[in-house]
């Protein structure tokens, strides 16, 4: 008797089992009888349209300068690529370039050709704690509707230094800055993105996401000291098993990562060709649909220096094929002074049942791309109560950085989860480097967890560090590469 | 009924939910149970067992995938019955399961690995294969599928069913090497 080997099948992933039910693999095999007769009958179809067409097209000569003048019609908005600081657009409209982008504003110079009308449009979208996603947007055509929820009246303006009512429509030259905080102050906004009608939509954290990966995204970005945390975002393979993102290996172009973090945990080099690369195991997630993935990379102290422009690359390969993609972003050193508290993945554990988020959790007010800004200094305390067995997988990171300037953490995954109280206590009073607190978890792929928070932090205390601190939430001001 | 309201009798210590189990996976439980215990009745009692340890279990578990839960147990204890009647000749035949699976990896080479180390390979494995591949290799050691009902499944002929997972079969035994199994 193979005992082993047939006991290891019978460990295998909940997942796989459900994924070979026999009523998911008769659906599954169904499908993939259909898809390949629509595709044969596509061939078919496809031949039949061939021969129809090429007929008349050998038999008629081709027609040149079809189609009317430019100023018919509006020009088609550039299929453009999310683009950042200094970047612009032309076409017969004008030159736009966005100038600057600050927290609260993005300044636009727009050197305009004619005379049409357009808007600017401001996009994104707010995460509930339920983990229901709100779509929003706000935009300076008051009879433009969108997708989601109308935010009337969140758009400040000012041209050429005078605060107007509306955008000019008149050919010239203009400087445009938009005020945009009131999004801020009515929403809770995950990511945010503009366009200006007509030219082309920028992203305003000018990241430049080129990934060539289909299924992997980088979704979030943030940048604080010599510490950098990526959130990728990976369609995961129950969709598309031939697309499944199960390796990633990555290193910036300068070769400069000292550390990287997943999961909670290090992760290792491995060597491709003559390259060293980070591993990012992705079946150490536990989501099978789709898949955030907070990549905490770190660098040598000192690394950026002050007033830096910063590029780092990122080369990620599909296990290690050819069929790589870059991730590739940009960012200005003197600004990655925020300390950050992230807490991850609190929709996904929304899901699990239980999870109650006090109403005074500080999330309320601060969550932001589920990040939370920590103050300077105070102390704050964790209460964790898990009723769970057989669980393997919540824990906490507290990171602090050290006097030598490097970021040390003490892992508090050992702890037990079965219906204990668990207790973070951490004082930084007066520290140069305020602590980072990461709440990560992993390998939960079997069991299901209920995790109730009782008492997150301490409001009070809080709120007095936030204050004495003189911080509020800041975004990391990116450029665009 | 939908599996997270059999999950909540459970949790409400509700017998119903025994009765909802049995009504939704009755069949498939016993069906998997009797293709590795190759008797009815020793199939039922497996099944019932399955029954009661999910009540045990349930809660503090909530599983995510309920099928996939019950299939994990019923399969463990129809082991467990079959191991005991072959142990007492009353069954002497070698299960072809455990043929095929000897040519992976044989057992007493393997007898130190670690089963959930060895689950993890595999299952990293079989996220390397492609799906088809994947469920036919699941349905066959797992769900202990015959050949005949396999090729049903997946519309191809039992020879190409065999070849596949015999390549599979293979290709697992090279990639235990290459983890350092002795194989």
């Amino acid at each position: 008797m193979n005992g082993n080997l047939r006991d290891a099948v019978g460990k295998l992933d909940d997942f796989l089992i459900a994924e070979a039910d026999e009523q998911s693999a008769a659906e599954y095999f169904a499908k993939k009888r259909r898809a390949f007769f629509l595709r044969a009958a596509g061939v078919a179809a496809c031949f039949v349209l061939c021969v129809c067409l090429c007929i008349p097209l050998f038999f008629l000569p081709l027609q040149e300068g079809h189609g009317g003048s430019e100023g018919d019609s509006f020009p088609e908005s550039p299929s453009a690529p999310h683009s950042g600081v200094g970047d612009s657009f032309s076409n017969s409209f004008g030159t736009i370039t966005l100038e600057e982008s600050t927290e609260n504003t993005v300044t636009l110079l727009f050197d305009k050709s004619t005379d049409d009308e357009y808007y600017i449009l401001f996009t994104g979208f707010i995460s509930g704690q339920d983990g229901v996603r709100t779509d929003f947007y706000a935009c300076t055509y008051p009879g433009y509707r969108g997708k989601g929820e109308l935010i009337e009246g969140a758009l400040r303006l000012t041209v050429n230094g005078g605060p107007v009512q509306e955008l000019p429509f008149a050919a010239g030259e203009y400087e445009i800055v938009v005020d945009f905080s009131a999004l801020f102050a009515k929403n809770r906004t995950v990511y945010s993105w503009f366009e200006v009608g007509n030219m082309g939509v920028f992203d305003r954290s000018s990241v430049t996401d080129n990934c060539t990966l289909p299924n992997l995204s980088l979704s979030h970005f943030y940048a604080f000291s010599d510490t950098v945390v990526l959130c990728l975002h990976i369609d995961h393979w129950i969709q598309n098993a031939d697309t499944y993102v199960q390796k990633l290996y990555f290193q910036d172009k300068n070769n400069e990562i000292a550390r990287a973090f997943a999961f909670g945990r290090e992760l290792q080099k491995t060597r491709i060709g003559e390259e060293e690369y980070f591993l990012l195991d992705t079946s150490l997630a536990d989501s099978n649909y789709q898949l955030d993935i907070y990549l905490t990379l770190e660098y040598a102290a000192g690394t950026f220096g002050k007033e830096e422009m910063r590029s780092v690359r990122l080369d990620a390969f599909l296990n290690g094929t050819e069929q790589g993609g870059t991730l590739r972003f940009l960012w200005q050193a003197d600004n990655l002074s925020e300390p950050v508290l992230v807490l991850s993945d609190l929709q996904e554990l929304a899901k699990y049942g239980t999870f109650l988020l006090p109403s005074q959790f500080p999330c309320e007010a601060t969550l932001v791309n589920q990040v939370l800004f920590f103050p300077q200094s105070g102390t704050f305390s964790v209460d964790y109560k898990a009723e769970q067995t057989r669980w393997d997988g919540y824990g906490f990171s507290v990171w602090t950085k050290t006097r030598d300037g490097v970021y040390g953490y003490e892992n508090k995954e050992s702890f037990s989860w079965e219906g204990t109280d668990y207790t973070v206590y951490y004082t930084d009073s007066g520290s140069e480097f305020p602590p980072v607190l990461i709440v990560y978890r992993y390998n939960s792929l079997y069991y299901q967890v209920t995790v109730d928070i009782q008492r997150a932090f301490d409001v009070e205390e809080f709120i007095k560090g936030f204050a004495l601190s003189g911080g509020s939430p800041k975004k990391v001001s990116l450029s665009a590469g | 009924m939908e599996d997270g309201a059999i999950l909540d009798l459970y949790f409400a210590r509700d017998e119903r939910a025994i009765g909802e189990t049995d009504a939704k996976y009755g069949k498939k439980l016993g069906g998997l149970s009797f293709r590795i215990t190759q008797d009815f009745r020793e199939a039922e009692e497996c099944v019932n067992d399955t029954y009661l340890a999910a009540w045990n279990a349930i809660p503090p578990a909530r599983p995510v995938y309920f099928s996939a839960y019950l299939c994990k147990i019923v399969r463990n204890i129809s082991y467990d019955v079959a191991d005991k009647k072959r142990a007492q000749k009353r069954n002497a035949v070698l299960c072809p399961l455990d043929g095929e699976l000897l040519e992976i990896l044989p057992d007493n080479k393997g007898v130190d690995a670690d089963a959930e180390e060895l689950a993890r390979c595999i299952g990293q494995f079989l996220k390397n294969s492609d799906k088809t591949s994947r469920i036919l290799f699941v349905r066959r050691y797992f769900y202990a599928d015959t050949m005949q009902s396999l090729a049903r499944l997946a519309g191809m002929s039992v020879n190409a069913v065999t070849v596949k997972l015999s390549r599979m079969r293979k290709k697992l035994r090279a990639y235990l090497s290459e983890e350092g199994y002795e194989v």
